[in-house]
């Protein structure tokens, strides 16, 4: 019995531990860059290569681009599947892909189509989600997306040229009111 | 408990044959286990989820819904022996080889005093798709270990009061973080104990907290460590419970046309409600002449699975009979498991039987057992019973394994393969 008296209460104080562990392990794990900085690439390829060199981890990504991730002809973005290389490999474990309003029903007709869907997407009030084996990806129209990634710096991609005016405005007031904060922006220049 | 046999009979109690039965079950499961130098069927997504997940935290061909612990065991293995068959499948060969000494040592808590432990052990070792799949490296192996290891420490404590609560509260947490399919048998499990410690003892609150501890806060954390490279990639709890969610959302929305390239294969291995009904053989062939081959079948064996409806209705009867809820708890559990795959809304695929198989052998061997006493015939009933076993089992072994054969002693069986594709 004395056994007994130690062994439960020790299990229930390491069952305790990991449960505060499950909420404390994840976020002391995300690797951030020290300098919050803006790059300018001109390939999904340098987004790839600069995350990883970057020593980035376990981030959340919010694209603002017309294609996600599917292959596209040449001079196109993005001409790989950054996104899906870099979930792959732990860069990013969460993702929203914003795209313009006018381009929506394209975005929905092209995520159906695309062969890699394993399920369909699963739909949600402002768009959908797409998901991937790595993690969620939100696909969300502009108009619809509001910024809710609490204190976390996000790993952000900009392609300029899709965006009019207002839109880009729009953007720009995530950044500026603090709703959307980054270590890492990435503008997405012309495209080799 | 039973009318015994003679304290000297060789089918009760006998550690030596045990042990002869259970060297044989390593020497099927290991003996050119490690030959076949390429992916044997799902090993070429098992192989590679492991290296994901153990190099990045992630896992890889849609295996991301599945608990994690059987990828790390495998990338473990691939650290300790190196990216080839021995790394592939050593642990398989292991969890296989010990399961049939857990379902002996089961047994004997069950029904001691009493053939079965013998039967149900012999059975699961000679048991032709147990033997292929510990060759390989498929979940149902390390899951349904962990279960059995679960529970011969959860019998330990309600039969003999020995402090085994706190292992197999660890153990069921490894259950839980290798794949769902005890989601149900494991709270009936527990259910049983709480009622075999209020008949043995009583129940008081220092064994319901001995329970809530042991069983229910160590499980769970025991199954999050599993998750650490899922954790490591950054996420919370409250992420894991939504990654759950969308986990079961997405298994819902699979049919089979998300197996298309696999459909005929697949499918071959029969629906649920048919694994312990109809006879089934399926699998590969390399065909190296007209007369010689090598190949991989899986089955449902046939002559023994199909025992297994009518021995959970004389096993349940007997049970009833004797108002005894020991009796009762390895039908319970089959039908707990059963259920549970039955009601899935996804496909189901033959190798998913495998966890039910041990329930399933434990009720045959307990009502081949009850019916050699009914006919005081019980030394020849089981020498036959074994010897039928281990034929059936040796007769199989070859091209469940791989071996080169002659094709014509096993002409029979390939003819009534449902699919024989080519690797």
């Amino acid at each position: 019995m004395p056994f007994r008296n130690k062994t439960i209460p020790a299990i229930a104080l390491f069952s305790l531990a990991v449960f505060i562990w499950t909420f404390a392990y994840g976020p002391a794990r995300r690797e951030f860059i020290s300098q919050d900085k803006t790059v300018t690439v001109h390939s999904a390829r340098d987004i790839e290569e600069l995350w990883r060199s970057s020593g980035v981890h376990g981030r959340v990504a919010v694209v603002f681009a017309r294609h996600l991730s599917r292959p596209f002809p040449a001079n196109t973005f993005p001409e790989m599947d950054y996104l899906d290389a870099a979930m792959n490999h732990g860069i990013v474990r969460e993702a929203y892909y914003i795209v313009p309003d006018r381009m929506w029903t394209q975005v929905i007709a092209e995520s159906i189509e695309n062969p890699s869907i394993i399920v369909q997407p699963k739909l949600t009030d402002t768009g959908y989600i797409l998901l991937h084996e790595d993690g969620r990806i939100y696909v969300i129209p502009l108009s619809k997306y509001i910024p809710d990634l609490g204190q976390e710096k996000a790993l952000v991609v900009i392609e300029p040229a899709i965006w009019s005016s207002e839109e880009q405005s729009r953007i720009d007031g995530f950044v500026k009111s603090g709703q959307l904060t980054s270590d890492l922006t990435v503008i997405v220049g012309d495209v080799k | 408990m039973n009318r015994e046999l003679p304290s000297a009979s060789v089918f009760i109690n006998s550690w030596k044959l045990a042990l002869i039965i259970l060297v044989l079950a390593a020497v099927l499961r290991l003996w050119g286990a490690f030959d076949l130098n390429e992916y044997i069927e799902d090993e070429t997504l098992h192989v590679s989820y492991a290296k994901s997940l153990g190099t990045y935290g992630t896992t890889a061909n849609w295996g991301w819904h599945h608990p994690q612990l059987s990828g790390l065991i495998v990338y473990g293995t691939i650290r300790l022996f190196g990216d080839n068959p021995v790394g592939w499948r050593s642990s398989n060969v292991f969890f296989g080889t010990a399961s049939v000494a857990l379902i002996f040592l089961i047994g004997r808590l069950l029904y001691p005093g009493s053939g079965a432990p013998i039967l149900a052990m012999s059975l699961l070792a000679f048991d032709p798709d147990h033997i292929y799949l510990s060759r390989t490296t498929f979940v149902e192996i390390p899951v349904t270990f962990f279960f059995l290891l679960y529970l011969y420490l959860l019998l330990e404590y309600t039969e003999n009061r020995k402090a085994t609560l706190p292992l197999a509260g660890i153990a069921m947490g490894l259950t839980m973080g290798t794949k769902a399919y005890y989601a149900l048998a494991l709270p009936m499990s527990v259910l049983y104990a709480l009622l075999r410690v209020r008949q043995d003892r009583g129940l008081d609150r220092r064994v319901i907290i001995d329970f809530v501890v042991a069983l229910l806060m160590l499980p769970f954390a025991v199954y999050f460590l599993c998750y650490w490279k899922w954790f490591g990639r950054g996420y919370t709890l409250f992420d894991f419970i939504r990654m759950k969610m969308d986990a079961v959302w997405a298994l819902q929305q699979l049919t089979m046309d998300n197996f298309a390239h696999h459909r005929e294969f697949l499918a071959a291995g029969g629906k649920p409600w048919e694994w312990f009904i109809k006879p089934a053989f399926w699998g590969h062939q390399r065909l190296f002449s007209k007369e010689t081959g090598i190949f991989l079948i899986q089955c449902n064996n046939p002559p023994f699975r199909l025992l297994t409806l009518p021995s959970l209705l004389v096993a349940s009867a007997y049970a009833f009979k004797r108002r005894a809820a020991r009796e009762l708890l390895a039908p319970a559990l089959f039908v707990g498991c059963y259920l549970l795959m039955m009601l899935a809304r996804r496909p189901i695929f033959g190798y998913s039987a495998l966890p039910l198989v041990p329930f399933a052998y434990l009720a045959i061997a307990r009502s081949v057992a009850v019916l050699a006493e009914k006919m005081k015939k019980e030394t020849a009933v089981y020498a036959c019973f074994l010897l039928a076993v281990f034929v059936w089992g040796a007769y199989m072994f070859p091209i469940v394994s791989a071996r080169l054969v002659p094709l014509a002693p096993f002409r029979p069986i390939l003819s009534m393969a449902r699919f024989l594709g080519n690797f």
